[in-house]
């Protein structure tokens, strides 16, 4: 069975290396980029990840901007988007709802609960 | 509000000026009847003065008397006002619902806005300075507990890793050396094995070309003897009638006859014993071949058949033990399987801990910025003070502005921190 792909967006060096650890421990392919414009050139580039993990405050492109320009590739229409961030506040969920977001997460989160969302989103994993 | 609009009087200061006057009017008036004596007192006789220039002196020092008191009187009970009306700030006020003694910037409350004189408006400026310091000092205190709960979390963790690695090896070293002594015994039992497995194997072949050969011999050499006996039998026949006509001869000659009839007796005798010798001869080799037909072949597959259950017993128990082989591996492979799971388990835990890092971070980068723009606030301070007017009625409200930034950004953002005690509103995660 082939492993499945996870595309990993956050400027912090840490947060990469904390769920790139988690995921690839239980057999996700993982592929990262500092920021929503460097992802979007590997997402051009023909990568073709099965979900998105995505920070929301980076640098160059935020993780709404990005959202909204993954939304806007036909390929990547129905690829889940998960945002994991420190924004709580309603509105913020609201705009990431309203630029495609499939779900929400709060840092800091565990691995266990990471696994736990992910495998909500991809069924078989 | 500009310098020129502060010295402008307000309705309620003129009431305030006839209030001073008033009160300036009775002292004035009680302390008059005194300026006389004094005049006169004053005065020199040579130079004394009309009544009449007495008297407007008199005026002119009562009007005098009654501006300055005024005035004095005015400006104190302005200042008085000033100082009571003063409102206090929004840490010291009392808020609806209840008692809440946390800084205005822990609870999220923004400050009211307040104007005054260049005074208060300095003292207004320090007390927001105050509750600045005091929220980043509150931010700065979490980064620190949080920083040290996520290493203690990590350190223990660590912990049972490790523990958790040295019960494995523990097992694998156990298994390692079990596995040596029984892949030693294996191998010779396997040669074994081997070689009983051809044995038995071949044990129904070599049992039925034994009999075959053994019984064919044996039939053979039997054969042989019964032609022997029927020799036998015919040299008796003869032997009687070889004494049947000695008798004869000695009942019919003229000669020794005894000695014929001796001899002829004993013929008959040896005849007999001969005839019975054969006939024991040939019951012998009927029994032989019966005997070989049935008992020798039962013997022997009987001895065979031990040696086949023997040799089965012998497989049975080394089936026996490759099974306890097998199950004492297949339980070591499921408590290896079990200690990885777990193990895995744990390190992503761990791993997921560090994300806490990039949370502090980026609340040292949200105070760094407040600290910043406070600074630029304060930046403009000293230029204040330089001029003849001095004007810091823009930086109270500009300093608020930080504040209130500041305390409004804190808020968007979750407060995941275990010093702050109860959970956020919001949930952790949640699907859209």
């Amino acid at each position: 069975m082939l492993k499945k792909t996870i595309l990993v967006v956050d400027d912090s060096a840490t947060m990469v290396m904390s769920v790139r650890g988690s995921l690839e421990l239980v057999g996700f392919e993982v592929e990262t980029a500092a920021d929503g414009a460097k992802a979007m050139v590997k997402l051009a580039g023909g990568l073709k990840p099965d979900l998105i993990i995505t920070d929301i405050n980076m640098p160059n492109m935020d993780g709404i901007a990005f959202i909204k320009e993954v939304r806007a590739l036909r390929s990547f229409r129905f690829t889940p988007i998960l945002t994991l961030t420190t924004e709580s506040q309603a509105e913020k969920r609201q705009e990431g709802k309203a630029a495609g977001a499939t779900g929400w997460m709060v840092k800091p989160v565990s691995g266990a609960d990471l696994l736990k969302v992910i495998k909500q989103l991809l069924p078989g994993t | 509000m500009g310098a020129r609009e502060q010295r402008r009087i307000p309705r309620a200061g003129l009431r305030a000026v006839a209030r001073s006057a008033a009160v300036a009017a009775f002292v004035t008036s009680a302390i008059s009847w005194r300026w006389a004596s004094w005049l006169d007192q004053a005065m020199p006789s040579p130079a004394r003065v009309s009544a009449a220039a007495r008297s407007s002196l008199h005026t002119a020092l009562s009007i005098a008397v009654f501006a300055a008191l005024t005035a004095l009187v005015t400006w104190w009970s302005t200042l008085a006002r000033r100082r009571h009306d003063a409102p206090r700030s929004g840490v010291d006020a009392p808020h609806e619902g209840g008692q809440d003694a946390r800084p205005a910037a822990e609870r999220g409350d923004h400050v009211a806005p307040t104007a005054g004189c260049a005074r208060d408006d300095a003292a207004l400026l320090v007390e927001h300075h105050r509750h600045l310091d005091e929220a980043i000092a509150l931010q700065l205190r979490r980064v620190v507990s949080d920083t040290e709960a996520s290493a203690l979390t990590m350190i223990t963790q660590l912990r049972s890793l490790s523990e958790g690695a040295t019960g494995l090896l523990g097992y694998l070293g156990n298994s390692d050396r079990s596995a040596n002594a029984l892949e030693s015994k294996i191998e010779g039992s396997v040669a074994s094995i081997v070689e009983i497995g051809a044995f038995v194997q071949g044990l129904p072949r070599t049992i039925r070309e034994d009999v075959e050969a053994i019984h064919a011999a044996a039939v053979t050499e039997l054969n042989g003897l019964a032609g022997f006996t029927a020799i036998i039998k015919d040299i008796s026949d003869q032997t009687k009638l070889l004494a049947v006509n000695t008798a004869i001869l000695a009942a019919t000659s003229r000669g020794d006859t005894v000695g014929l009839g001796v001899v002829a007796r004993e013929m008959r005798e040896l005849s007999d014993r001969s005839a019975e010798a054969a006939t024991m001869i040939e019951e012998g080799l009927q029994h032989a071949q019966r005997i070989m037909r049935d008992g020798l072949s039962m013997r022997s597959m009987e001895q065979r058949v031990q040696e086949g259950a023997a040799t089965v017993e012998s497989l049975r128990k080394l089936q026996t033990s490759y099974e306890e082989v097998q199950v004492y591996y297949r339980l070591m492979f499921k408590v290896v399987m079990e200690h990885n799971t777990a193990l895995a388990h744990e390190i992503a835990d761990m791993l997921g801990q560090f994300q806490g890092q990039d949370v502090m971070r980026q609340r040292l980068e949200r105070v760094a910025a407040g600290l910043a723009r406070r600074n630029d606030a304060l930046r403009e301070l000293p230029e204040k003070f330089a001029g003849a007017d001095i004007d810091l009625s823009a930086l109270p409200p500009r300093m608020l502005d930080v504040v209130n930034e500041f305390v409004d950004i804190e808020a968007h953002h979750a407060d995941a921190s275990p010093a702050a005690g109860a959970s956020a509103d919001a949930p952790k995660f949640e699907l859209f």
